[in-house]
């Protein structure tokens, strides 16, 4: 059922895409698109091996920082992220997810890894205590974040957002906290397209 | 004691218990009605999750001021409120959610949510426990909470 609802839905905007030209996306477009290709962290779920910040070749990398004791907007959108690729069907394998950690103090390796593994399939957690290195990262992204306190009163602030980078390592959607998942699936099958082309 | 002696005391002490609890529903629940109530699911052992809701005011204006689970649920719980300054988002913990006479509250993803934390268990997709609210009128509402897959 939900093969054939992707199906559906990536006819349609194919379909949408070729009648009315430039598809219109929820997600923002950044301009000029921001290259993050530069940009490497280790990932735990890779033994460490540093993981450079571009889409598999023709796909898409999906980003989002955020830690992994943050209950509501972290998971909501990794859950989001999950649906929406869901609703991909096959063209989901084009579409890698990596989750950066604003918050490496807690955020173990073995952490990182169990969450990163339980919202995706093949996903990467990336981590890093040089806090020069993950701020040069965020910085690329246009990203923020924040961790102040002391255990148990830590307090995270971290932009919420979402990112899709292409196979050149440049940022082509970057959707708001509260995008709906069916919007996000949407552009993912139009930038799919584009970069087919 | 006869056997219809007995039947008539049982149907009055089974009255009254019946009485005792709609009177109980009235009394604790105000006309508050608490819906649409989950948890995402969490795959940590000590991480935290939070539980949604929709809360409904009942006649006079109320706050809902604390929330608790049984403690092989999660160590602690918490009301918070996600709120983003600057373009960054973080959570605050709040001391009350206003809920007003007749209106409507939703406590959702990005927004209030009732925290949980030093979860005991992963919370499975599944599953169901119970919350305790407490409200400034004094209401008390137990409600089941749902966890969905997330």
């Amino acid at each position: 059922m939900k093969r054939l609802a992707a199906g559906v839905l990536t006819t349609a905007l194919l379909v949408a895409a070729c009648a009315s030209g430039p598809p219109e996306y929820a997600g923002v477009v950044r301009s000029p698109a921001p290259d993050v290709s530069a940009a490497t962290l280790p990932d735990v779920l890779a033994g460490g091996a540093p993981f450079r910040f571009v889409a598999p070749e023709d796909g898409l990398l999906i980003v989002h920082f955020g830690y992994t004791s943050c209950p509501d907007v972290c998971p909501t959108t990794m859950a989001n992220v999950r649906s929406a690729l869901e609703l991909l069907g096959d063209d989901a394998e084009r579409v890698s997810v990596a989750f950066v950690t604003v918050d490496p103090g807690r955020d173990s390796d073995d952490i990182l890894a169990t969450y990163v593994g339980y919202f995706t399939d093949g996903g990467h957690g990336l981590r890093t205590d040089d806090p020069t290195e993950l701020r040069a990262v965020a910085d690329a992204f246009g990203a923020d974040y924040s961790v102040t306190g002391t255990a148990p009163y830590i307090e995270v602030e971290h932009t919420a957002d979402l990112y899709a980078v292409d196979d050149r390592g440049r940022i082509r959607l970057t959707w708001p906290f509260g995008t709906r998942w069916q919007d996000v699936a949407s552009d993912l099958v139009a930038l799919l397209g584009e970069e087919k082309t | 004691m006869s056997e219809r002696t007995r039947t008539a005391l049982m149907w009055i002490l089974g009255v009254a218990v019946l009485g005792a609890g709609i009177w109980m529903l009235v009394k604790d629940d105000d006309g508050l009605r608490v819906t649409d109530v989950w948890a995402r699911s969490s795959p940590m052992v000590d991480g935290a999750a939070a539980a949604y809701m929709n809360i409904q005011g009942g006649a006079e204006d109320d706050a809902l001021v604390s929330a608790s689970v049984a403690a092989d649920v999660a160590g602690k719980v918490e009301l918070h409120e996600t709120r983003m300054v600057d373009g960054k988002h973080s959570m605050q913990m709040v001391l009350g959610i206003d809920i007003p006479a007749g209106g409507s509250v939703a406590l959702e993803p990005g927004g209030y949510h009732i925290m949980l934390m030093g979860l005991v268990e992963p919370l499975e997709p599944g599953e169901i426990f119970d919350t305790d609210l407490v409200f400034e009128s004094g209401a008390t509402i137990t409600v089941e909470v749902e966890v969905r897959e997330g």
